[in-house]
């Protein structure tokens, strides 16, 4: 409980315009089931669901994935990871101002992991996993792992698809071997008329190794915000 | 991290440093306990500070329990210890080890911190513990100098023979969160590497921290200088002895020889063969053409003559001539505004370096040690690099590096 206090705390210190506001922890414990309970302050809007599915222009996205970078940064600089970044975990407000939200499965990286998950380090949602949340073990989860699901949700902004699924197939071994093994995305007639930067960002950020990735969000805001002097 | 050469010397040294700063070469020096206490360390940290030179220092936990005369006079003696034992180092010892980190770094007025680390090696998950375990040692003594802490890649010769045992480990170090790199490669037994995948392998390594967009120091560098800058290094570091060209264990064995390699003629570095040549006897054997060409002196070297009569080249003078030339080189090219350039820059060395071999060659002068070996290696190597490694140089370029 101790640990879980020491996250808890860590949470309560991300302030942040694009990171929802952290509330309240409470917990139940009954028949012997301990059940968590994190409450975040309410935000207005849509998911980020609704917003895709159709190409953003460019200028959208460095204004939007500069924002979401920056908050995605303030948890990290907590060494917070938050393992299940995905467009229904990122409010859109009424202005267009992204809010991460929902912590559940969000770890310390400092401190021992204590979700219990039946495989290694798959807890999340697989559309938006990393390689190593496919196939390593939870120590190989770091804050580079919530960098490729920025990456694939970047991708899908700018190019209207995932990078990594057909939309079609519901098997999650074509899936992990997709995200794990293919560069597929890279041959896609919008992926290769792309701006280079761009295309040279996603594929950083797509990496299959943790270190094939940019080390932290400083880096994608910096090579975002490069694209924008450019454009 | 200053940009450039920085020193990097052993025991008996010290003066060769100084002097070469004196000469204006070189942006910094990298102190090692194990070669100098930790008075003489403040009385030479100084020297070079006055004259504008940054200092590090080296802590060489690689062989984590060697001692010596030398690491026993700084407070960081205690924690030279077995791997195991370094395992299990408590909070209250990282807080001790964190303050002795701290006190020797004051007393030499370092530019930054280098963390301990020990070599990390393959399918060994406790090198990454031990070293996350010392790295936040240094950060805590970082945060009370105010100083950047620069994380220690050491990669063992158990971790460097794939690319992907290396990435491995490279996953792992580069979760550390470093204000820069202290980055070395330990090759298979070779003074100067010449196989073409390890020196591959060691250049997209330090590729691959580069592209953290953290500063990086390419340790135990010696004549590979000429890559660091080719893999984006920001520092690299030189020495005239033959075992601080590349990271070597060995250097940390007891060895009952004097060293210095006895009574062998004294060898001649020329920076357009980018190796060495036994003066007067190889050079006396080319005609004077060639002979001319491959006399690049510097001040240390003025005196020699490519015919007869040939003045007698001390093992010092050669010494001092190789690290002129070292850092000559080192600093031109890392002038170089782009990783990119600094290939083109280096390619044409090499190049050249194997046209005059190929000369040299036709003239019937085998040379000795094998000096021609890495050259075209070298340069294949770094044809590769670019190639197989095109991402990371987008990735250096989206950083304007």
């Amino acid at each position: 409980m101790d640990r879980l206090q020491r996250e808890i705390s860590a949470l309560r210190e991300v302030v942040h315009d694009n990171v929802a506001r952290f509330i309240q922890y409470e917990f139940s414990s009954k028949s012997g089931v301990v059940r968590h309970f994190l409450i975040e302050d309410f935000v207005e809007g849509d998911d980020l669901t609704v917003s895709l599915g159709k190409p953003w222009p460019l200028h959208r996205c460095i204004v939007f994935f500069v924002a979401l970078a920056d908050g995605l940064g303030s948890i990290h600089a907590k060494q917070i990871v938050h393992r299940d970044l995905k467009p229904s975990n990122i409010r859109v407000t009424p202005t267009g101002k992204p809010v991460i939200i929902d912590f559940g499965v969000a770890r310390h990286l400092a401190l021992p992991d204590i979700t219990k998950t039946f495989q290694g380090a798959g807890l999340g949602t697989p559309l938006y996993f990393a390689p190593e949340q496919f196939r390593g073990t939870k120590r190989d989860i770091d804050l580079r792992t919530d960098l490729f699901a920025l990456g694939v949700i970047l991708h899908t902004a700018i190019t209207g698809t995932h990078p990594f699924w057909d939309g079609k197939s519901v098997c999650r071994h074509d899936l992990e071997v997709s995200v794990c093994e293919m560069q597929a995305y890279q041959n896609s007639p919008v992926f290769i008329k792309m701006p280079a930067n761009m295309q040279t960002l996603l594929n950083w950020l797509l990496g299959k190794r943790r270190s094939d990735r940019p080390r932290d969000c400083q880096q994608v805001i910096n090579a975002l915000n490069g694209m924008n002097q450019g454009a | 991290m200053k940009r450039g050469p920085w020193h990097q010397f052993g025991d008996r040294s010290q003066n060769l440093a100084l002097e070469q700063l004196q000469a204006g070469r070189g942006v910094g020096v990298v102190l090692s306990p194990r070669a100098l206490s930790l008075a003489n360390a403040q009385t030479r940290s100084a020297q070079y500070s006055g004259l504008g030179a940054d200092i590090l220092v080296d802590n060489q936990f690689y062989v984590p329990d060697f001692s010596n005369r030398y690491t026993e006079t700084y407070p960081t003696e205690e924690f030279r210890r077995s791997l195991s034992s370094l395992r299990r180092i408590t909070p209250a010892e990282t807080d001790d080890l964190a303050a002795s980190i701290a006190k020797i770094n004051e007393q030499v007025g370092a530019a930054a911190i280098i963390a301990p680390a020990v070599c990390y090696e393959a399918g060994r998950p406790e090198t990454c513990e031990v070293n996350a375990s010392l790295f936040a040692a240094a950060r805590q003594a970082g945060e009370r100098l105010g100083l950047p802490v620069y994380g220690t890649v050491i990669l063992g010769n158990s971790a460097t023979g794939s690319w992907d045992t290396v990435a491995a480990v490279l996953d792992e170090a580069t979760a550390l969160s470093a204000d820069g790199w202290y980055f070395g490669f330990e090759f298979m037994q070779e003074r100067i590497p010449h196989g073409l995948e390890a020196t591959l392998r060691c250049c997209m390594g330090g590729l691959k921290l580069a592209c953290t967009g953290q500063p990086v120091l390419h340790a135990f560098a010696g004549p590979m200088c000429l890559l660091s800058f080719c893999f984006g290094a920001t520092g690299s570091a030189i020495g005239h002895s033959q075992n601080l060209w590349q990271f070597s264990r060995t250097r940390w064995q007891q060895s009952e020889r004097s060293g210095g390699g006895g009574n062998a003629p004294a060898r001649f570095f020329s920076s357009k063969l980018w190796g060495t040549i036994v003066y007067p006897d190889e050079i006396a054997r080319l005609d004077v053409t060639t002979a001319n060409l491959v006399l690049t002196k510097t001040e240390f070297t003025r005196q020699l003559t490519a015919r007869p009569p040939f003045p007698a080249l001390s093992r010092w003078e050669s010494n001092k001539h190789l690290v002129a030339i070292l850092c000559d080189t080192a600093a031109a090219i890392s002038k170089a505004d782009r990783a990119l350039s600094a290939c083109a820059a280096v390619d044409k060395i090499l190049g050249e370096s194997v046209a005059i071999h190929g000369r040299i060659e036709a003239q019937g002068v085998e040379l000795t040690d094998n000096t021609s070996s890495y050259q075209e290696s070298w340069r294949q190597s770094l044809l590769r690099l670019q190639e197989e490694r095109r991402q990371d140089y987008k990735v250096l370029g989206l950083q304007g590096l």
